[in-house]
């Protein structure tokens, strides 16, 4: 589903991403883990298409498509969903509003009829109960006023409506109760499908409690130092990032086995 | 100082027309006349040098030797005007209610319409209220009515401008809105102001200009709402020179808006004057979104103790179009309160102006005044002008006020770009946001709804995609 080669990216003119292969096929979860400033938000905006984010080498490719060379709403009507870590609040605009906006551009890019209000509503208010959200939130304005963990929900609540081929979810922990996490969590978990992709960027392991990843990633000065399974997640979490980051060189032959590995026959 | 020839080019059109002006044979309106007129010759159209007007421009006013309209027009044009007075969101209320005729009556909200400033009386929408009077100024001054006698001129400060001196001297129609003593209108009155281009079968198509003052009396412990339309044929170049008189009375509550769609080549010059008497309470709403040239002034003088005004405003502007916002609240009483909040929108080589004036006289002690100014420009070639300007002579207090000139943020922008929506759109729904902050001050979600919707096309630039939108 996702390709990502060699992948290079400034910002105001300073290197973050400095070589990212990655492969994720449908039906995976990968987890994408990583100190401050290692460039995983990084990642996360140059695959969403946002401005100041400059790729300076390499390519991603999305179904069979240069991602890279598709505006912003184009990656998200072809599938591509960020959670965002800091979700904008928009006064003056309800989310009933923006999301049945958002939720009409990507069916008419399938070219699905525009779902009226009352099926709007109708679909919103039961998505809204996956989530424990009051419905009662459609008619406030986008994230006005709303708790962190509200904020969170939102974002999950959009991708349930949203139903994206590639979630990208950026420190969706952070800022999380245990409740929280655990409804958002909950929200992910329902998500998963054979069809469907998701990219977990999490500074901590305790999300990926809640969500099982198949693949992680450890992220360093804006390489993958390190591969693995599930239990990868759990040995950061023991040992923290220190003994990634002397421990380069393995990374380093891991990042050329998976390399070699996605090259291989099953993609 | 009007230079000689404009003065008594309008002093010469005086004299031709007095005679034939509704109300010609009232003493008390034909002294009023002549102060006006003598006055205009003093003022002439404010210059450059006037700083009320330093920013608005009104040379091409002045310039324009403007023909008066021609009534066959308003005949010839009929179809159209019926037509856009059935647009008005009142109209839409009816139909819903169709289903029930014997409650269409009861519930349908009065219009009362003017073209090129005369009252056309086959084109209103009739709907009586108990306890308001709502009929055109010429009946009433041809009928020498008492109620107007009284009424006409008591808010007017003749003297301020040779806009406000023209008026005083030619307004002979407009509407007359009177609300009886403890009366509560429930439904709203529209007035709709229409302006014509002419018809080169009838006329030579000059810019024509017209002088109407509206008039709403507001009785002791009265409520009502009164919304003024104005809209015209897209072709008309002509210049409205309106004024309205708001009278609100011990404990009575007004809810009062001025919708501006005027023709894209007009010129709208509108000064809305408000004495509030003890209790009372003025709710006053602008929405600028056409003409070429506007002026919009909100004079408020809060006359009584406890009175109360909020003066909410949105410009929407686009191409060369230039609006000018000036409002003066004078608390000339302890206990009064204002708030006022005015929004621009301002896109291409518009520009917007904002003078929010707030007057505390030396007596008048226990005030509470808020106001802000905030604008969105959303081209490079958009130009924001607020002036706050605070006369505050009493001790207690309470007054704020604050101005932003800012663009759409880039976060909201790309938030809504990853969910899908395309970056035109997302920048007129944003936009359309910003506004919605007014609209629903407004109270009425029709209207509010229609002026969202009015506010969509104005920021579109492909027409088909927003028919698409209207249809979902």
């Amino acid at each position: 589903m996702l390709k990502i080669r060699n992948l290079h990216a400034q910002v105001d003119g300073k290197d973050i991403l400095k070589g990212i292969t990655l492969d994720v096929k449908a039906g995976e979860v990968h987890a994408v883990m990583g100190p401050n400033g290692s460039g995983k938000s990084t990642l996360a905006c140059v695959l969403t298409g946002r401005e100041g984010y400059v790729v300076t080498k390499g390519s991603v490719e999305f179904e069979g498509q240069d991602l890279l060379a598709m505006a912003p709403e184009e990656r998200a009507r072809e599938g591509v969903f960020l959670s965002f870590q800091y979700p904008v609040e928009i006064p003056g605009m309800s989310t009933a509003y923006f999301l049945k906006a958002a939720v009409n551009a990507v069916r008419k890019h399938h070219g699905l009829d525009a779902l009226d209000a009352m099926d709007f509503l109708k679909l919103a208010k039961e998505k809204a109960k996956l989530v424990h959200m009051d419905e009662s939130f459609l008619n406030r304005s986008v994230n006005e006023g709303f708790s962190g963990g509200e904020k969170k929900r939102n974002e999950i609540f959009q991708m349930t409506m949203l139903e994206p081929k590639l979630a990208i979810l950026d420190e969706t922990d952070s800022g999380l109760d245990v409740d929280a996490l655990r409804t958002v969590s909950e929200g992910v978990n329902a998500m998963r499908s054979p069809e469907r992709a998701m990219i977990v960027i999490t500074h901590y392991q305790r999300l990926l409690d809640h969500i099982k990843a198949d693949m992680t990633h450890v992220l360093s000065d804006g390489r993958i130092v390190k591969s693995g399974g599930p239990e990868l997640a759990l040995e950061v979490e023991a040992k923290g990032y220190g003994w990634i980051a002397g421990d380069s060189q393995a990374g380093h032959s891991e990042l050329a086995k998976v390399a070699k590995a996605v090259e291989g026959p099953a993609s | 100082m009007a230079s000689q020839s404009t003065a008594e080019r309008y002093k010469a059109a005086f004299e031709a027309q007095r005679g034939e002006l509704a109300g010609n044979g009232l003493p008390w309106l034909a002294s009023m006349r002549d102060d006006g007129i003598a006055r205009f010759g003093d003022l002439g159209f404010p210059g450059k040098k006037n700083e009320d007007w330093k920013y608005t421009n009104v040379s091409s006013i002045a310039g324009t030797e403007f023909a008066l309209p021609d009534v066959a027009v308003a005949a010839a044009r009929r179809a159209v005007i019926a037509a856009a007075v059935a647009a008005l969101p009142v109209a839409k209320r009816e139909q819903r209610e169709q289903s029930e005729p014997s409650e269409k009556a009861a519930k349908a909200e009065p219009v009362l319409v003017f073209v090129d400033g005369r009252f056309a009386a086959d084109l209103c929408v009739d709907a009586a209220i108990d306890g308001v009077r709502v009929e055109s100024l010429a009946a009433l001054l041809g009928q020498g009515d008492g109620a107007v006698e009284k009424a006409f001129g008591q808010c007017l400060d003749v003297g301020s401008h040779g806009f406000a001196a023209l008026n005083a001297a030619f307004a002979a129609d407009g509407a007359v809105v009177i609300i009886s003593k403890g009366t509560t209108a429930e439904r709203t009155v529209h007035v709709m102001h229409y302006v014509t281009a002419g018809a080169a079968s009838i006329s030579p198509m000059a810019p024509t200009v017209s002088h109407a003052r509206n008039i709403v009396v507001a009785e002791a412990g009265s409520r009502a709402r009164v919304v003024e339309h104005y809209g015209g044929d897209l072709a008309a170049t002509g210049l409205t020179n309106v004024v309205t008189e708001l009278i609100i009375a011990d404990d009575a509550h007004l809810s009062h808006a001025v919708v501006q769609s005027a023709p894209a080549g007009a010129s709208h010059i509108h000064r809305v004057e408000a004495r509030l008497a003890r209790g009372s309470n003025l709710q006053s709403h602008v929405v600028t979104l056409g003409a070429e040239l506007s002026r919009t002034e909100v004079r408020v003088v809060l006359d009584g103790e406890g009175a109360e005004c909020t003066l909410d405003g949105l410009y929407a502007l686009a191409d060369d179009q230039h609006a000018d916002h000036h409002t003066v609240i004078d608390h000339a009483a302890p206990h009064t309160n204002s708030r006022e909040l005015y929004k621009g929108v301002i896109d291409d080589d518009a520009r917007g102006v904002f003078t929010g004036r707030i007057i505390v006289r030396p007596d008048s002690q226990h005030i509470s005044a808020d106001q802000a100014n905030r604008n969105l420009l959303l081209a490079d070639g958009a130009v924001a002008e607020a002036r706050p300007q605070l006369e505050i002579y009493a001790d207690d207090v309470k007054c704020s006020h604050g101005c932003t000139v800012g663009r759409l943020n880039e976060e909201s922008m790309f938030y809504m770009r990853q969910r899908g929506v395309g970056e035109t759109e997302a920048r007129r729904l944003l936009t359309v946001a910003f506004a919605g902050e007014v609209l629903e001050e407004l109270g009425d979600e029709e209207l509010a709804q229609a002026l969202r919707k009015q506010l969509g096309r104005k920021l579109q630039k492909n027409p088909a995609e927003q028919q698409a939108e209207d249809a979902s």
